[in-house]
């Protein structure tokens, strides 16, 4: 994970909101069952729909304090991005798409 | 902020849930299904014995949803957050313009379009074209590893053909699966199947019979005994890496350590069926008017969802019934509603195969746990 980059999101992996929190859904494209998991963190969701607009540290940075996380429950945030990233849920922008879930030419 | 739960390798088993979380899927359902069913024709070129829906050759197609319709269905869907959808049939290549309306619901970010199909129709050209479009996944039947168990419950030709589809997938990034549906007559090619699936680069899927459709004419007979079910229960507990789509939680009964996936109903709380006709059940095995929540040409999506009265009164209710007092519910929540009310007329019954009642059944006792039970 560059936390001095821009990420999007896997074509595979979306999320929505629930009276809990939200649910994560991963589909790779590589194994026919897909990974899904039930979160009740709003900053989490936060955070994912606004990946796109800007670099994951400074997303990071402005939510922890509108939110006002104490360090471990940051660390706790940057650890599960940095597992959305290794699984390739979120994608580096300009990082060309690997999965076999992308369109071919 | 409550802390954020860990990511889960794999769909969590029940127990794995975070109780709030459990609790408020079983209690209230979700916003909307994860991942929706919806067998788009009942037309189909095989008559399998166990059909859940009664498909075949001369299933009317006339009152199937238009592409028009579907496609409306579709952005409905996609407006819902639903992440996948699961076309089924009937075999759903049969359905005019499907790879147009998978291509309709890739662009409106569908995560992942699965499809069963006999494979008897995927050529070359349609592999090719499922391949670049991205994000599917295949489900071939094929209930034998070999041809005469196969075509015993799916019909002279069936075993052929789809295993001519797997080789043909051979070599493209098309995620499958062989779908199994374990009977009394295929019961021992457990192992068998898991091989011949490994040989097609496609993982094993086993699923449980019902007494839906034209399975409940044929359920008596390819029913598997009680004998098979332990096996099986043992055999999934020694091959994690096989897929059950979540059918088995009541062979949880048997104690021990649970089964992958959710292992509990996801009927109106994690998933819903439409069917060609756009009438939405709780799942695919609730084809009957006892359990129909609507029709889609009525009603939208969202409004059947958050509204049905048999979804919320029914399904998304704590309801132990008979089997409150059980030492074995919190592992097979009692088992399939489904096949509950196929074979008694009512819910409030363990599952006709609960191994628990068969077992005590012979001094009349209610279901114990702990006498099978390793606690």
């Amino acid at each position: 994970m560059d936390l001095s980059k821009t990420y999007r999101r896997h074509p595979g992996f979306s999320f929505r909101r629930e009276s809990f929190g939200g649910i994560l859904y991963h589909y790779e494209g590589v194994r026919p069952d897909p990974r899904v998991s039930f979160v009740n963190s709003p900053f989490l969701l936060d955070l994912l729909e606004r990946v796109e607009h800007a670099p994951l540290g400074d997303l990071l940075a402005a939510l922890s304090a509108r939110f006002d996380l104490d360090e471990g429950q940051a660390a706790t945030v940057r650890d599960f991005l940095a597992t959305l990233v290794e699984r390739g849920a979120l994608v580096a922008t300009g990082t060309p798409e690997a999965r076999a879930h992308a369109p071919r030419a | 902020m409550p802390p954020v739960p860990e990511p889960q390798a794999t769909a969590p088993a029940r127990r794995a849930l975070a109780p709030a979380f459990a609790r408020a899927v079983r209690v209230s359902g979700l916003s909307a299904p994860i991942t929706v069913t919806w067998e788009v024709t009942n037309r189909c070129n095989l008559r399998c014995a166990h059909c859940l829906s009664a498909s075949g050759p001369e299933a009317a197609t006339d009152t199937d949803l238009t592409f028009a319709e579907a496609c409306t269905l579709v952005d409905q869907l996609a407006a819902a957050r639903v992440f996948q959808i699961h076309f089924g049939g009937g075999e759903p290549f049969l359905y005019p313009r499907f790879m147009d309306l998978l291509r309709h619901a890739q662009s409106r970010g569908l995560c992942c379009l699965c499809i069963s199909t006999n494979g008897s129709l995927l050529t070359p050209e349609r592999i090719a074209e499922l391949d670049a479009l991205g994000g599917i996944y295949l489900q071939i039947s094929l209930d034998g590893a070999t041809e005469s168990a196969c075509d015993a419950v799916r019909g002279v030709g069936a075993w052929r053909k789809a295993n001519a589809a797997l080789e043909r997938l051979a070599g493209t990034g098309i995620v499958r699966t062989v779908n199994f549906v374990y009977t009394r007559g295929n019961a021992g090619q457990l192992d068998a199947m898991l091989a011949l699936a490994r040989r097609h680069g496609a993982a094993l899927r086993v699923t449980r019979l019902k007494p839906s459709g034209r399975g409940a004419q044929t359920y008596g007979e390819l029913r598997p005994t009680q004998q098979q079910l332990a096996a099986l229960h043992e055999w999934l507990a020694a091959h994690r890496d096989v897929l059950t789509g979540d059918t088995f939680f009541h062979l949880n009964a048997f104690g021990g350590q649970p089964l992958g996936g959710f292992q509990s109903c996801g009927a109106a709380r994690m998933t819903c069926l439409i069917v060609p006709n756009g009438d939405v059940y709780p799942c695919a095995f609730t084809q009957s008017e006892f359990f129909r929540a609507g029709n889609l040409r009525e009603t939208p999506f969202a409004d059947i969802w958050a509204g049905s009265s048999v979804f919320n009164a029914v399904f998304r209710q704590e309801q132990a019934g008979a089997c409150g007092t059980c030492s074995a519910f919190e592992g097979c929540g009692g088992g399939c509603p489904a096949v509950k009310h196929a074979l008694t007329g009512r819910l409030d019954l363990p599952d006709p195969d609960c191994v628990l009642e068969t077992a005590n059944a012979k001094d009349g006792a209610r279901p114990q746990a702990r006498p099978l039970c390793a606690d």
